[in-house]
Parts: structure tokens; C-alpha cells; sequence
């Protein structure tokens, strides 16, 4: 880690702010045109988890389960032996339909697992989800300006919106399916940025005394290398056991998994750079009297 | 060793053994969701009617049926209760077949036997290709048959313009849908609240039916209808669908009656059941319907244990190589952190699923994070020149207050999570939370204690050395 402690963060501020800058126009751009692959949770739908003796070819079960639905189902491998198939028609007549034509085909089918979540139901958990997260921020936002000060609360709110719309992007971008779970992985991954953006601004609050001697762009880049193996000790810690929950924790918890690791990666970034670099500039443009 | 550190060993030996001893042995302890264990998760809707409108009462009542339906199927454990002012959960661990559940659960199963006022004849069977001997003749036949079979349904629509002209009277069309009838039929003669039990039986062409008896009430009416009728169908009707329409043949007096249909032994059960619990007094829509076989919630258990174990894995072995016997301490700490987060599970009675296993696991990466944190101080303190013992003190002293920040703001996300999150994104709340109490607990007491242990046993030996 010698390298980095010689390397001097908050002389990349301006890049690596436009890096952010534009990564968050692109995510929201991708979300508004592309939007998202949103799963039964939000939408309303059927999904039936199946298994075979051993799994036919995709884009035959694809064929056989379009004879009975009218917009196109979602088809996936699941494990070795199963796959699992989304339809958007919200009714139990509906999968009854689809699971009849499989069985015909294959006898040997058996039914491990199905989900069925009416519209309205989907509905109210979007705006849980809505009311959920924005109860979040601002709980964390008082918080932190009851701890530390209003300044501090605004620059680690703003990396938290730009971590959860980048893991959206992202999802966008890689058409992963959206499930309940990828709330709990957002608001996870908000307070684990959080709690990243907090250690190096404790830092910061602590060194202030040498505000005078250093400048505002030294003190901000001592307290980053003060904390650093710490941020890269403890983002590593996290990483693992959420790589060891994508390669091996299994189909259900991938959305999650996965929503985790990115966050994870887009969370430190955004600690060491996002937020420090807010202060810095903020700062340089109107110099708060100290407390 | 101070009095204030040997405090603090007290401590952390207590609540080791208590939970130790508390959740030993841990396997069949913690409640598992149904995700994980199989089975169904039902949410049902209930409609608003002016018939049937639903209140508190209804919904009571609704529940007691409920209740009366599932005990009588037999299904261990069940969770039937109101959610929010016009649902209800049932969930059913263990049930093999799902689909069967949801119909037992789902029908509003309203008995009703009424005066057959008309009835519609049946389209006729549709022409095969191989009775005709051209292609155009075949053509033309289907023809003629589409239009008697689209006439045959309109006979629905005439029978309801009938209909509203009689007082109580309803459409309804036959169980059989390929011979699919229409019956207009008179005002409810008797009802099913007026049986008093049901019962499979088989009558005497061998055919499996539901024998039912009437209370007295019932068996008045049915004397009396029955009487009236003799000669001229009745219909047996259920749920708005008519299941068959004898013929009376004479007066029934004694209050029992034979109900046969086009009935599987697994349907007739269901339906004997049914009428006994009675039908549910509201109208109900699935609104929610998620079941687990036992296997693919097996499969889910191995794989969030083999993911967890690795990932704490990787994670031991980083501390060890990274920190050296400081690493040691905090891996301690991090299998107490464990320990605690199952004794919590069970002694909140929460219960554990899916995203809960993934929260566990993700606690694994952040509890050492506090051990990081109160390291990396010590070694900054140490690089003051301050004595081991006194590092150590400094570092855990100035490392708390960040600890508790951090560990706060990410409680909030996570206690938000239990009140807005819904179902099994629930239990991922509930295990972060305890994670993150259980491993402030470890990193501030646990560490400390084994870290105070280690260095005040080096520091003797100098003295006497």
C-alpha cells in the first residue's frame, strides 16, 4: 500500500467527479429509456420454478409455454435440472395453463416451487419500497447532522443517491430481474456506503485543527491515507463473503448478491472520491467559519 | 490487570456461556420461513359486496372458517391471521401439493340448491375430418357447427334477460365444459348454512358423491322443495356453477341428500370438507400465493451455508495474514458475533429465511470491520510511541465512537427494512440488526478481552524474564 500512500486523491477530485457525473446521467438515461427489469414483486405475475430428469432445451420450453401466454415469458436455467418461467399474467388460471402444457410435453416435470403476486399487491410494494428508502435517507440525514454538522450530512447523502442510482444502472443495464430483495440490497448498500463516507469524515472532523496549516485539500487527503487501509481492509472483509454469496449462494439470491457487489465496489469509490471531493470544493468556494 | 478489564472478561465468559448454553444444541431451534422449509404462503383479498359486505365481523368469521378448513385438511403449524383491514395470511409449512391448498382455501364453496327454471341445450359435438368425404363438406360442416355453437352460448345471455324479470332468480352454467349448459334457475330453496354434516361416501352405482345432512331447519325446506318439485330438476349448485340437476323423484323427507358430480376422491374430499367448515362469508381473491417445494428450500439452506461458510473462509484467513495475532482476536470475535446472532434468532422467536441467511453472511464481512478499525488505531497509536498496553487502550477508546456512528447509520437502513419490508425481505432486517448489536458487542468486549489476555501475559513474562 506504499504507493498509495503517496498517491494524492484529491488531486483526481475534478475527473473523478465528471467519471461520476457521467456514470450517474448514463444510469438515469438507461433507467428512463430502458427501464427496468422489474420482477413479479413489483409487477404482478406468475413464476413457477420446475424440475426435470434432465432439462430440455430452453427455446423448446419457450415454445411450448408461448401456446398459452400472450406476452413473452421469462425463461432460465435453475440449477442443474430446473428452470424457472416469469409470465406477467396475474392469475392462478394462468399457471395452471402453463404448467398443463409442460406436463404434456414432459411427463416427468414436477412443480418445486411457484410465486404468484396480484397487481395490487405489486403496487403497494413499489411504494413501500418509495416510502422505505426515503424514510432512510432522511433518518440518516438527521443523524449526521445531529453527530456532525449539516455540511457533512449533505456530502454523504449525496454519494448514497449516487451508489443506489449507479447499482440501478447497472441492473438496467445488464437486464437482471428486480426482486424484493434488491430493496434490501439498496438500503444495505446505503449504509454501507454510509458507513464508509462516516469513518473518513471522522477523520476529517478530528484533523480540523491543522485546517490552517495544510489547506483544506491536504487535510482532506491526510485523513483519506489515515484511513485508508481500513477503507481497503474492510471493503475487501465485505467482498468476500458477498462474492462467495454470487458464485455459490444460488439463483434465489442472485439479484441480491449481485446488487451487493456492485454497490460495494461503487460505494468505496464513491467514499474515497465522491464525497471528500464535495467537501474540498465546497469548502474552496465558501469557507465556513469553524464551530 | 485492572478491576475494570477483569469486569469485562466477567462479562464476556457470561454472555458466551448463557449463550452457549441457551441455543445449544442450535439445529431445529430457529424457526425457519417458509422459503426455506417449504411450503405455502397464501395472501388472500377480500371483496367488498353489498351482498356480503366485509366489517371486523366478517373478517372474524372468515378467519374462523379459514381456521376450521385447514385444521380439517391437516396441515401442522398453520398461520391463519388478518393483515391490515381486509386480508388475510395463511401459511402452511410443509404442504406437498400447493395447488390443492389453494383450492380448499380459496373457494368461497356457497352450497345452494335451487328450482331448475329452464336450461339450455349443450352444443353438439364438433365434426371430425374423417366422417366427411371432401375437404369442402368438412368445411361447411364446421361452419354450421360454429354457428349452433356460438348460438348455444347466447342462450347464457337470453337466460339473463329472463332472469331479471323473476325475483331471486340467477344464470348459471354446468360443471361440464364440454357439453356446456345454461340453466336459469329460481331463488336459493335451501343452503348450504342449513347442513349440518358432510360426508365422502359412494352410492350405489359406485360412483363417489358427498352425502350431506341437513339441520332441521334445512331439512324442512328441502321436504318442502323436494315436494313441490317432484317430477322437474333441481340443481345442485356451487359456487354460482351448477354441479348436477336431478331429476326429484319424489318427496325427500329425514334431511339427507347425496350430492354426485363429476368428482376425483381428492375433490370430494375437498368439498366434504368444505361444507362442513361452512362457506367463507365474504367474497376472497388470491392476492398473494408463494410456495416452496421442501426441496428447493433445502437447496437454498445448503447453498447459503456453503456460500456463508466460504465467505467467512476467505474472511478468517485475511484477518490471520493481515493482523497476525491480532487477526486471531478478531476471528474469535467474529465466531462469538455468530454465536450471538443464533442465540438472538431464537430467543426473538424471529424467524429465519432466504435474505436472512444472506444478511448473516454479509454480517460476516462487516463485523470485522470495527476489529479493522480499532487495529488500524493501534498501530497509529503505537507509531506515537505509546507502550502496547496503553495503545491498546487509546485505540479502543477513540475507535468506539466511529464504531457506533457507523454501525448506527447502517441500523437505521436496516431497522427501516423491518418496517417497510414485506415478507421474507423482512427476516433479511431482523438478522442484520441483531448482526450488527452482536457485532459492536464482539468488537468492542470480546477483541479486548482476548487482545488484554494475550499482551498482559507477555508483559509478565518480560518482568519476570
Amino acid at each position: 500500500m506504499k504507493i498509495l500512500e503517496t498517491f494524492n486523491f484529491m488531486e483526481w477530485r475534478k475527473p473523478a467527479m465528471l467519471v461520476s457525473l457521467v456514470l450517474f446521467v448514463a444510469s438515469i438515461g438507461l433507467i428512463a429509456f430502458r427501464g427496468m427489469n422489474l420482477g413479479i414483486d413489483f409487477t404482478g405475475g406468475n413464476v413457477v420454478t420446475v424440475e426435470f430428469e434432465s432439462r430440455p432445451d430452453i427455446g423448446e420450453v419457450r415454445k411450448v409455454v408461448s401456446t398459452v401466454v400472450a406476452k413473452e415469458a421469462m425463461i432460465q436455467d435453475f440449477s442443474d435440472k430446473g428452470i424457472i418461467i416469469r409470465t406477467n399474467e396475474d392469475t392462478d388460471e394462468s399457471r395452471e395453463q402453463v404448467v398443463g402444457v409442460l406436463k404434456a410435453r414432459y411427463p416427468n416435470m414436477r412443480v418445486i416451487g411457484f410465486e404468484k403476486v396480484g397487481p395490487v399487491v405489486g403496487q403497494e410494494l413499489r411504494n413501500q419500497a418509495l416510502i422505505g428508502l426515503t424514510a432512510a435517507l432522511i433518518a440518516i440525514l438527521i443523524y449526521i447532522t445531529v453527530r456532525f454538522q449539516f455540511r457533512f450530512a449533505v456530502v454523504s447523502v449525496i454519494p448514497l443517491v449516487h451508489d443506489a442510482t449507479l447499482a440501478l444502472g447497472f441492473f438496467s443495464l445488464t437486464w437482471m430481474e428486480i426482486s424484493s430483495s434488491f430493496i434490501a440490497a439498496i438500503l444495505t448498500i446505503v449504509g454501507y456506503s454510509l458507513n464508509n463516507t462516516i469513518i473518513i469524515l471522522d477523520r476529517i472532523r478530528e484533523n480540523w485543527r491543522d485546517l490552517d496549516k495544510k489547506g483544506i485539500v491536504g487535510l482532506v487527503d491526510l485523513s483519506i491515507k489515515q484511513t485508508l487501509s481500513r477503507t481497503i481492509n474492510t471493503t475487501l472483509t465485505t467482498l468476500f463473503p458477498v462474492l462467495a454469496l454470487c458464485i455459490w449462494g444460488g439463483p434465489v439470491l442472485s439479484t441480491f448478491s449481485y446488487a451487493m457487489l456492485v454497490g460495494i465496489v461503487v460505494g468505496t469509490y464513491s467514499s474515497i472520491f465522491v464525497a471528500t471531493g464535495m467537501i474540498v470544493e465546497w469548502w474552496l468556494r465558501k469557507p465556513e467559519v469553524r464551530k | 490487570m485492572l478491576r475494570k478489564d477483569r469486569t469485562r472478561l466477567g462479562i464476556v465468559l457470561l454472555v458466551v456461556v448463557v449463550a452457549l448454553a441457551y441455543s445449544w444444541p442450535i439445529a431445529g431451534r430457529v424457526n425457519l420461513g417458509l422459503d426455506l422449509k417449504g411450503g405455502a404462503h397464501i395472501v388472500l383479498q377480500t371483496k367488498d359486496t353489498p351482498e356480503n359486505p366485509i366489517g371486523n365481523d366478517g373478517i372474524q368469521r372468515l378467519l374462523a372458517v379459514l381456521r376450521n378448513r385447514v385444521d380439517q385438511y391437516g396441515v401442522a403449524e398453520p398461520i391463519i391471521q388478518s393483515s391490515g383491514a381486509d386480508r388475510v395470511i395463511i401459511d402452511l409449512p410443509g404442504v406437498q401439493d400447493p395447488a390443492a391448498a389453494l383450492e380448499l382455501i380459496g373457494k368461497t364453496a356457497l352450497l345452494e340448491f335451487r328450482e331448475v327454471l329452464d336450461v339450455s341445450e349443450p352444443p353438439p359435438p364438433p365434426p371430425e375430418r374423417k366422417n366427411y368425404d371432401s375437404d369442402e363438406q368438412f368445411a361447411q360442416v364446421q361452419e354450421r357447427w360454429n354457428t349452433e355453437a356460438e348460438g348455444a352460448k347466447d342462450a347464457g345471455t337470453r337466460f339473463e334477460e329472463r332472469a331479471k324479470a323473476i325475483e331471486g332468480a340467477i344464470v348459471s352454467r354446468s360443471e361440464d365444459e364440454k357439453n356446456l349448459r345454461f340453466y336459469l334457475l329460481g331463488p336459493t330453496a335451501v343452503a348450504g348454512k342449513d347442513l349440518k354434516d358432510a360426508s365422502v361416501n359412494y352410492d350405489n352405482l359406485n360412483r363417489i358423491g358427498v352425502s350431506i345432512s341437513f339441520s332441521d331447519e334445512g331439512a324442512a325446506a328441502f321436504e318442502e322443495v323436494t315436494g313441490r318439485l317432484v317430477g322437474k330438476q333441481l340443481a345442485i349448485v356451487l359456487d354460482g356453477v351448477t354441479i348436477s340437476a336431478p331429476v326429484v323423484q319424489s318427496r325427500i323427507a329425514g334431511g339427507n341428500a347425496q350430492i354426485t358430480g363429476s368428482f376425483s376422491t381428492d375433490e370430494a374430499t375437498r368439498l366434504a370438507i368444505m361444507l362442513k367448515a361452512g362457506a367463507l362469508p365474504v367474497n376472497v381473491e388470491v392476492a398473494e400465493n408463494r410456495s416452496v417445494g421442501p426441496s428447493l428450500g433445502a437447496d437454498s439452506i445448503r447453498q447459503g451455508i456453503q456460500a456463508g461458510v466460504i465467505g467467512a473462509i476467505l474472511v478468517f484467513i485475511f484477518m490471520l495474514i493481515y493482523y497476525r495475532f491480532n487477526g486471531f482476536a478478531a476471528d474469535i470475535a467474529l465466531l462469538v458475533t455468530m454465536l450471538l446472532i443464533f442465540a438472538g434468532l431464537i430467543a426473538f422467536k424471529a424467524t429465519l429465511t432466504l435474505p436472512g441467511i444472506a444478511g448473516i453472511i454479509l454480517t460476516i464481512g462487516m463485523a470485522v470491520d470495527g476489529n479493522v478499525l480499532i487495529y488500524e488505531r493501534i498501530k497509529e497509536e503505537l507509531q506515537s510511541g505509546k507502550t502496547p498496553l496503553a495503545a491498546l487502550d487509546a485505540g479502543f477508546r477513540k475507535a468506539l465512537v466511529t464504531i457506533l456512528d457507523s454501525n448506527i447509520t447502517t441500523l437505521i437502513a436496516a431497522v427501516v427494512l423491518f418496517y417497510f419490508g414485506a415478507g421474507s425481505v423482512r427476516g433479511f432486517g431482523v438478522t442484520l440488526s441483531i448482526g450488527l448489536v452482536a457485532s459492536v458487542f464482539s468488537n468492542v468486549m470480546v477483541t479486548r478481552v482476548v487482545l488484554q489476555l494475550f499482551i498482559g501475559q507477555k508483559q509478565h513474562a518480560l518482568k519476570r524474564g
